[in-house]
C-alpha cells in the first residue's frame, strides 16, 4: 500500500464500521429465520401487491422527481457557469443556503403555498385560471415539487462543475461548420455535459428513491414508499425481517443506479 | 474599434496582424458571426452577412487551440460539418476521407482526438474547415501552439493546400515573419483600427506609419524637423547634422526619420551618421552591428555575411541612400 | 455542542453539591440528570412545567426525548442491555409490549408512595405502570367551519369530502376512528363493538372519500386544521387541541354524543435504567398532588391522583370509553398493515 492510499485509511474504515458493517448485520437479518437461511420473507414480500404497488410508487416519484430537478437543473448550471463575480456567489448562496432549512420547516411553508386558501390557488383564481380551489396538498405532483426542490442543488452542482469546464469554443466551432442551436446542442453541448448530469441524476434519484421525512410530510400514509414502509416495519410493526428485506430491496435498488450510471459515465468520459 | 474597411480578393490570403489586444480577434470572431458588431457590414461575395447567424455564413473557423470535439474521433469531427448541414450519410465518408487525405491524417480517421499532436490536432482542424466548402476559411493564430520547426513545416504546407484550392482565408496572427510567409497581403492594426493593408514587400519596404515601420521588422529611428524641400526631397536637420528623405511635409515640422538596417552599410553613403559601436554579433548569413550616436539614439546594422575587425568602443560611420530612408510627420 | 455544555454545566453543579453533602453521598451522586421518553406531542408543555419543578423538588436536570409512543418502545427494545432512558410516559397499548419484551420494572409503594393515591384504574399490571393523566379525545374541529361535531357521523357527511384528516393506526389516537367506526359499522355497543374490526374496516372504506389525508405526524396535520384547509380531525385529545384553544387558535376539541375515549398516558420506570432512584423521586413527583394539579390543569385533563380536584372536567352526558389494550396489542400489526392497505391511493 503506498502512502497515497493510506490517505483513503480514515474514509475507509468510517465507512466499514458505520455502514457497510451494520448493513451487512441487516441483510443477514432480511435472511435468516428460526430454521435457517430463508428467501421467505422475499417470496411473501414481493407476492404482496400492496407492497409492489409501493415499490412502483417510489420508484415513478423518485424517476420523476430526477427528471424535474434535471429539466430545472440543467439551464441553472449554464447560467452559473456564465455568472461573473458577485452574481455566481448569489446563485451559489441560493443555491446551499435552502439547505440549511430543515424539510419540516419547508413542509409547513408548502403548505401555505398549496393549501386551498393557499397563495398558488388565490392567484389562479384570480388569473381565471381555475373555478374552484385545486386540491394540491397530499398529492404525488406536490410530492415530485417537493422534493424536486430539495434535491435540487445535488442535481445543479454536479452539472455545473461539468459545464464550468466546457469550452465555450467548442459550441462556436459547431456554428462556424453550419449546426444549427439545436443541432449544436444535441451533438456538443450534451454529449460533453452528459458526465455532469448523469452524476447529478444519480444523487438525485438515490435520494429521492430513500426518502422518508419528505413523503410522510407531503403526502402523508395514504400513498407510502418504501422507506416509509421501512420504518413502519421497524417501529411500529416491529418486524425486523420484514424491515430489512424491504431494506435489501431498496439498497438494491440505488446500488443498482450508483453502478449503472457509473458506468455510463465511464462510458461516456472514455471518449473524451 | 474603427476604420477596418478592408476587402479580400477571391482566392486571396490574407492575415490580421497586430499586437494583442489590437482588435483582431475581434474582428475575425465579427466576421464569422461569434460576435455582433455595433456599425457596419460584412460583405461575402456580394451578399450582406452582417444579420446572418454563424451557422449560415458559410465561413470556417480553425480556432487557436483547434476546438476539435473531445467525444468524437478524427473523422467524426471533419464529419460534423457535412452532418450539420444535412449531408446525406452516404455523401459524408468519401469527402471526409479526402479531406483527411489532403491534410494527411486518412490514416487517423477512427482515433480518439486525445490520442493527436499538436500538428496532427491542427491537421484535424484544417480538414474539418474545408471539408464544409467554405466560401472563407477564418484561422486564429492557427500555429501558435507549435513549436517553431513544426510551425514552419506548418505554414508552407498550409499555404499550399489553400492555394492550391484556391481558398480564401483569413489569418489572424500577431507573428509579422508568419503573416509575412503565408499572405498575399497583411493588415496592420493597432488599437482597434487598420494602419495598412498592403502586401509584404509594400508593407516592409513603405510602411504607412511609425507603428508598422515598427511592428514591422526592425529599423532605426532618429527624431528630426524638416529645413528645406525641394524636388520631393526633405532636408531634416537632427542632432547628428542633416539628412535627406523622399517625402511631403511641410518645413518646420517635427519628423521621424526611419532606415532598415540592413540597408545600412560601413562608410558614408548619401546619409551619414557617426556611432560608437557597442556590439557586433556575427550570425552567420548576417552581421549585426548595434551602436549607439552621440545623443544616445540607438542604432542597427545588418551587414551581409561574416564581418570581423570590428571592435566594442570603436567609432565607425555609416551611411544609406536618400531613397532608401523613411520619413513620418510628428514628434517621437 | 448543547449537550456537551450542558454536561458541563452538570458536572459543575454536582461538585457544587459535594461540598454541603455527606462523603457516602457523594459516591452515589454520579450525575443529576435523567432522560426521559415522552409523547412529542406533550415535549412542550412537559418542559414548561416539569423541568422546573423537578430541579426544584429532586435536583434533577430532565432531558425530554419526545416521540412515538411506538418509537419510545423501539429505543427501550434496541437499548435494552444498557438503557439510557431512565422513565418512559407512553401509551398503554405499548406497556403492554414494553411488559411483555420485559423493558420495565415496576413502580413500587415503597420507592413511590404517591402510588398509594391513585384511582385504582390508573395502576396497571400491579404496578408496572401508572396512568399519570388522561387526556380526552374526541373530534378537533376548526370553529370557523362548524360550532360543533354532536356526532361522529359528520366525519362520513357528504359535505365533509376532501375536509378531514384521521391518524394512522400507527399513532395510539388512531385507535379512536377504528372503535368508532365499529360502533357505528356494527351498530353494536362500545363494549361489543371494540371487538368487530371488520365491521370497523367495512365503515373505515365509506370514510375514504372524505379523507383529505391520513397522518403519522400529528403537528401538520393539526396545522391544517388551524388553517381550514380541513374541517375535522379525528382521534385528537384535550392536552394538545386545549391547549391551541386557549391560545386563540380558531380550533375546539368536539365531544360527539356516540361518546369519547380516554388517553391512556403511562408512566413507567425503565429496567436497569441509569439513575434508578432519582428516577423513582421523577415518578412520584409526576404523581404527586403538585404535578397532577399542574398537568391536569394546563392539558386539560382528568387527574390520576384522587386527592387533587384540580383539572379538567370531562364533558357532561357523554360516555368516556377505554377499550380492551391486551387486545389491541395482540392484533394492532395486523390492523396497520391492513388499514395502510385500505387507505392506499
Amino acid at each position: 500500500m503506498n502512502r497515497i492510499t493510506l490517505l483513503a485509511v480514515p474514509a475507509l474504515g468510517f465507512l466499514a464500521i458505520l455502514y457497510a458493517l451494520p448493513l451487512l448485520m441487516l441483510l443477514a437479518k432480511s435472511v435468516s429465520t428460526a430454521d435457517g437461511l430463508s428467501l421467505a420473507e422475499y417470496r411473501s414480500f414481493f407476492a404482496d401487491e400492496h407492497n409492489m404497488r409501493v415499490i412502483w410508487r417510489t420508484l415513478r416519484v423518485a424517476a420523476l422527481t430526477t427528471l424535474l430537478a434535471l429539466v430545472i437543473a440543467y439551464p441553472t448550471a449554464f447560467a452559473m457557469s456564465r455568472a461573473k463575480g458577485p452574481w455566481l456567489t448569489v446563485y451559489l448562496v441560493a443555491m446551499v443556503l435552502p439547505m440549511s432549512l430543515g424539510v419540516v420547516v419547508k413542509a409547513f411553508a408548502w403548505s401555505i403555498l398549496f393549501r386551498a386558501n393557499g397563495a398558488l390557488n388565490d392567484a389562479l383564481q384570480w388569473l381565471g385560471l381555475i373555478e374552484r380551489p385545486v386540491r394540491m396538498l397530499f398529492t404525488e405532483t406536490a410530492l415530485v415539487v417537493g422534493a424536486a426542490n430539495v434535491f435540487l442543488p445535488f442535481m445543479v452542482l454536479p452539472i455545473y462543475a461539468v459545464v464550468r469546464q466546457l469550452d465555450a469554443r467548442l459550441p462556436e466551432a459547431a456554428a462556424s461548420l453550419g449546426a444549427t442551436p439545436m443541432f449544436r446542442f444535441f451533438n456538443v453541448t450534451l454529449p460533453l455535459t452528459l458526465p455532469g448530469v448523469v452524476a447529478g441524476s444519480a444523487f438525485t434519484f438515490s435520494l429521492a428513491v430513500s426518502m422518508y421525512v419528505i413523503p410522510s410530510l407531503i403526502v402523508g400514509e395514504r400513498q407510502q414508499t418504501m422507506s416509509m414502509l421501512i420504518a413502519r416495519s421497524f417501529l411500529y410493526l416491529r418486524n425486523e425481517p420484514l424491515g430489512s428485506t424491504i431494506s435489501a430491496v431498496l439498497l438494491a435498488i440505488a446500488v443498482a443506479v450508483v453502478v449503472l450510471s457509473s458506468i455510463a459515465a465511464r462510458r461516456l468520459g472514455a471518449r473524451q | 474599434m474603427s476604420g477596418m474597411d478592408f476587402r479580400v480578393e477571391r482566392g486571396e490570403l490574407v492575415s490580421l496582424l497586430g499586437p494583442s489586444g489590437c482588435g483582431k480577434t475581434t474582428l475575425l470572431r465579427i466576421i464569422a458571426g461569434l460576435m455582433d458588431a455595433d456599425d457596419g457590414a460584412v460583405v461575402l461575395g456580394g451578399r450582406d452577412i452582417s444579420r446572418l447567424p454563424a451557422h449560415r455564413r458559410n465561413v470556417s473557423v480553425v480556432f487557436q487551440n483547434y476546438a476539435l470535439f473531445p467525444h468524437l474521433t478524427v473523422a467524426e469531427n471533419v464529419a460534423f460539418g457535412l452532418r450539420a448541414r444535412g449531408t446525406p450519410k452516404a455523401q459524408i465518408d468519401g469527402p471526409v476521407l479526402e479531406a483527411l487525405a489532403l491534410v494527411r491524417m486518412d490514416s487517423f480517421a477512427d482515433r480518439p482526438i486525445s490520442a493527436l499532436s499538436g500538428g496532427q490536432q491542427q491537421r484535424v482542424a484544417v480538414a474539418r474547415a474545408l471539408v464544409v466548402q467554405p466560401d472563407l476559411l477564418l484561422l486564429d493564430e492557427p500555429f501558435s501552439a507549435l513549436d517553431r520547426k513544426l510551425r514552419e513545416t506548418m505554414q508552407v504546407e498550409l499555404k499550399t493546400l489553400l492555394r492550391d484550392r484556391g481558398i480564401t482565408a483569413i489569418f489572424v496572427t500577431h507573428d509579422q515573419e508568419e503573416a509575412m510567409g503565408v499572405s498575399d497581403r497583411i493588415a496592420v492594426m493597432n488599437a482597434g483600427k487598420i494602419e495598412q493593408f498592403a502586401d509584404p514587400s509594400m508593407l516592409y519596404a513603405r510602411p504607412a506609419s511609425p507603428f508598422v515601420m515598427d511592428f514591422v521588422g526592425l529599423s532605426t529611428r532618429i527624431s528630426g524637423k524638416v529645413s528645406a524641400v525641394q524636388d520631393g526631397i526633405l532636408t531634416l536637420s537632427t542632432a547628428y547634422g542633416t539628412l535627406s528623405a523622399p517625402g511631403d511635409l511641410p518645413i518646420g515640422s517635427a519628423a521621424q526619420i526611419g532606415v532598415r538596417p540592413e540597408l545600412i552599410s560601413l562608410g558614408a553613403g548619401e546619409n551619414a551618421l557617426s556611432i560608437t559601436l557597442e556590439d557586433a554579433m556575427v550570425l552567420g548569413s548576417k552581421t549585426v552591428l548595434h551602436g549607439r550616436a552621440e545623443d544616445g539614439d540607438r542604432i542597427l546594422c545588418e551587414l551581409p555575411g561574416i564581418r570581423t575587425g570590428l571592435s566594442r568602443g570603436e567609432s565607425v560611420t555609416l551611411g544609406w541612400a536618400v531613397g532608401d530612408t523613411l520619413v513620418y510627420g510628428g514628434g517621437a | 455542542m448543547t449537550t456537551f455544555t450542558r454536561r458541563s454545566l452538570l458536572k459543575t453543579s454536582a461538585l457544587a453539591a459535594a461540598g454541603t453533602l455527606a462523603t457516602p453521598a457523594l459516591l452515589r451522586a454520579q450525575s443529576t440528570e435523567l432522560v426521559i421518553g415522552c409523547a412529542g406531542s406533550h415535549t412542550a408543555w412537559m418542559e414548561a412545567i416539569v423541568i422546573p419543578h423537578m430541579k426544584a423538588a429532586i435536583g434533577a436536570d430532565i432531558l425530554f426525548e419526545g416521540t412515538k409512543s411506538s418509537v419510545n418502545l423501539e429505543k427501550m427494545a434496541s437499548n435494552k442491555d444498557a438503557p439510557y432512558l431512565s422513565v418512559v410516559q407512553m401509551d398503554d397499548p405499548v406497556m403492554i409490549q414494553a411488559v411483555e419484551a420485559d423493558l420495565l420494572t415496576p413502580i413500587s409503594e415503597e420507592a413511590v408512595p404517591n402510588r398509594a393515591d391513585l384511582r385504582p384504574d390508573a395502576v396497571h399490571m400491579e404496578g408496572m405502570w401508572c396512568n399519570y393523566v388522561q387526556p380526552w379525545a374526541g373530534v378537533a374541529y376548526n370553529t370557523d367551519f362548524a360550532d360543533g361535531v354532536p356526532s361522529w357521523e359528520a366525519l362520513w357527511a357528504p359535505e365533509a369530502a376532501g375536509q378531514v384528516i384521521i391518524p394512522s393506526l400507527q399513532n395510539t389516537e388512531g385507535m379512536w376512528t377504528l372503535f368508532v367506526a365499529a360502533m357505528l359499522g356494527s351498530g353494536k355497543p362500545f363494549s361489543e363493538a371494540q371487538y368487530e374490526i371488520d365491521a370497523a374496516f367495512a365503515k373505515l372504506e365509506e370514510l375514504k372519500p372524505n379523507l383529505l389525508s391520513v397522518y403519522s405526524t400529528m403537528s401538520q396535520a393539526f396545522n391544517l386544521l388551524e388553517q381550514g384547509e380541513i374541517s375535522m380531525l379525528a382521534g385528537n385529545f384535550s392536552s394538545y387541541t386545549l391547549p391551541r384553544k386557549a391560545e386563540g387558535v380558531p380550533v375546539d376539541l368536539a365531544a360527539p354524543k356516540e361518546g369519547i375515549f380516554a388517553m391512556p398516558s403511562g408512566i413507567c420506570l425503565v429496567k436497569g435504567g441509569p439513575n434508578p432512584e432519582l428516577a423513582a423521586a421523577y415518578v412520584n413527583e409526576m404523581l404527586g398532588a403538585k404535578m397532577q394539579a399542574e398537568i391536569a390543569d394546563f392539558a386539560s385533563s382528568v387527574p390520576a391522583n384522587t386527592t387533587v380536584t384540580a383539572g379538567a372536567v370531562i364533558p357532561e352526558g357523554v360516555q368516556i370509553y377505554s377499550p380492551d389494550w391486551a387486545f389491541v396489542a395482540a392484533n394492532r400489526r395486523d390492523w396497520i398493515e391492513r388499514f395502510d392497505k385500505l387507505m392506499a391511493l
